[in-house]
């Protein structure tokens, strides 16, 4: 499922992986620190190492569970590339990444739809930026609209829609691009309970349709459980990996799965991961 | 008798300690319950709302006829003229042409202006709201410039634009560009950055973000501020057209003050205010329609 960690970040490692069996995604000894407003040296994450397998033609959700701003979010920006490690490096299919790409779509826990345009314009808004015809661009972009549901919406405008349908807009408009990686960063944490039981089946079937693999960044236990095929369980600031966890495959995810005994040891496991961690 | 929660109001007196605590009660109920006009933002009833617009200007018209139409009048015609006196010059400058010269040179003066305007802070606040640097450079000039009285400089613009639509227009210009500025910088700071996160992460470059997701998000927030411009315009434009101008509403009213024609006075600063409804509501309609995708509080 994932390959075992590089245990220490000597710098020949990777490259010697790259070369072997070359991991998809492989994070070597990334240490992020800012300064914050007041001038103080915030460190968000602390050595953190570990490599995704490459496995083509299958999607994989990897999911990174911490306690909030533990600095969680701050790993999946250095994949995107939206920061720079510190220290360290993060490589994608043997490449130093080094900048923003769009092999690399990410989904924000805020509302993210562009409120000037139809949620078609939307999902359309990754190909019209590679200078697509607009006629190719929407045609290809209502196939996505459907894919996630929202065939019925394609004219709309963002403020028509419910929480929900917009997390839907960003994740067809990510995934549009046929990014190597879907990073996803708290994406349902503003939704209700419900809404955010429908986007974590949309999402299971959306990673088992598409070849992506999908980042997943959750303060929510039960969520990892249902989402992941490996859990990274984190610390608190600075976000140092805990665990990694590799989950059974659960069969079948369904209502009834959460109530499941098989379920309920995982959660277990991974709460008493998180919280004998934050009382040492 | 059943217990009275509240919601239903007690009828009538009712005997014995148990309903002497019911009827307190609905009491209670009665005055917290959202009946009144000056429960903090209440809207006002539908039933209200015309009177309270209509009784300030009949209370003020009423005091304004009370003090000018006895005969002798209370106040002289010099210092306030009579309503009558005001309708009737007003309806003699529109009908010999000089209200609509002098409103049509001032809204011209204007368009002008505000063009330019725009036309520099526009792209100079993207640029500076967009890159800090620019910002930290162009700064120190700029701040002060907004807590300057834009009239001190009229001397300076006289003396490098001359008297004549130049200096007018350049006045003009500088009043809104200092107001502008820091709008369109605000409105370009406020575009959230999971935004431009977004559209980076999908492929766009620097200029892309700019022009795909800064500007029309930050859009309806400067078009918003043009109903602040308008004012500040009429405003400026009635100063600087009391510098030698030949023409305009500002002329106009200069012109009557001189001559001690007050009720041209009072006509020009009421066709004034007439106007700025006039465009106030113009430039809303314009924004609902440019902007129909714009999410507001109420839906």
């Amino acid at each position: 499922m994932v390959e075992p960690e590089s245990g220490g970040a000597e710098g020949s490692e990777p490259a010697r992986e790259a070369a072997a069996e070359a991991p998809k995604l492989t994070l070597a000894g990334v240490s992020v620190t800012y300064r914050s407003r007041s001038g103080d040296d915030v460190e968000a994450v602390r050595d953190v190492s570990f490599s995704i397998a490459n496995k083509p033609g299958c999607g994989e959700i990897i999911v990174f569970l911490g306690p909030s701003g533990c600095g969680k979010s701050t790993i999946l920006k250095c994949v995107a590339g939206l920061l720079t490690p510190t220290q360290g490096e993060v490589r994608l299919d043997g490449e130093v990444i080094e900048g923003v790409g769009r092999d690399r779509g990410m989904v924000f826990q805020a509302y993210t739809s562009f409120a000037w345009l139809t949620v078609l314009e939307n999902v359309a808004y990754g190909l019209r930026l590679r200078g697509v015809a607009k006629r190719e661009a929407h045609e290809a972009a209502m196939k996505y609209v459907e894919a996630v549901g929202l065939a019925d919406s394609a004219k709309m405008y963002p403020k028509q829609l419910s929480g929900g349908m917009k997390q839907r807009v960003a994740i067809a408009r990510t995934l549009i691009n046929k990014p190597k990686l879907l990073l996803m960063d708290e994406p349902f944490g503003a939704l209700d309970p419900h809404t955010r039981w429908e986007m974590q089946g949309l999402l299971v079937d959306i990673s088992r349709r598409e070849d992506n693999t999908i980042l997943f960044v959750t303060h929510d236990v039960s969520e990892a459980v249902y989402l992941a095929d490996t859990v990274f369980v984190l610390s608190a600031r600075p976000a140092t990996i805990v665990e990694r966890v590799d989950l059974p495959a659960f069969t079948r995810r369904d209502l009834g799965l959460k109530s499941s005994d098989e379920f309920r040891a995982v959660e277990k496991h991974l709460l008493d991961l998180l919280y004998a961690k934050k009382a040492s | 008798m059943p217990p009275n929660e509240g919601n239903v109001p007690a009828s009538g007196p009712k005997v014995g300690p148990p309903g002497v605590a019911v009827v307190a009660k609905s009491r209670l109920a009665a005055r917290r319950a959202p009946e009144s006009t000056w429960a903090i933002r209440r809207p006002v009833s539908a039933r209200l709302r015309l009177p309270l617009a209509f009784a300030l200007p009949v209370l003020l018209l009423v005091c304004w006829c009370v003090l000018t139409l006895g005969q002798p009048p209370l106040v002289g015609e010099l210092f306030l003229p009579s309503p009558v006196r005001v309708v009737q010059v007003t309806l003699r400058m529109i009908l010999d042409g000089t209200l609509f010269d002098a409103v049509a040179a001032s809204a011209v003066r204007i368009a002008l202006a505000f063009a330019a305007a725009a036309l520099v802070a526009l792209p100079l606040g993207v640029l500076m709201g967009a890159f800090e640097p620019v910002e930290r450079f162009l700064d120190p000039i700029l701040a002060p410039l907004r807590y300057m009285p834009i009239s001190a400089f009229i001397p300076l613009l006289i003396l490098w634009f001359g008297i004549d639509e130049g200096e007018k227009i350049a006045f003009l210009f500088l009043g809104v560009f200092v107001y502008l500025l820091p709008v369109v910088i605000t409105a370009v700071r406020a575009v959230p950055e999971e935004l431009l996160q977004t559209a980076l992460t999908l492929g766009a470059t620097r200029a892309q973000v700019i022009r795909t997701v800064i500007i029309p998000a930050a859009l309806p927030d400067i078009f918003d501020s043009f109903r602040v411009m308008n004012a500040i315009s009429w405003t400026y434009v009635i100063l600087a057209e009391f510098v030698n101008a030949r023409r305009g509403l500002g002329y106009l009213i200069a012109l009557a003050g001189n001559h001690l024609k007050t009720a041209e006075v009072f006509s020009g600063i009421l066709v004034i205010g007439l106007i700025g409804l006039a465009t106030d509501a113009l430039i809303r309609l314009v924004n609902s329609l440019l902007f129909p995708w714009r999410e507001t509080a109420n839906g």
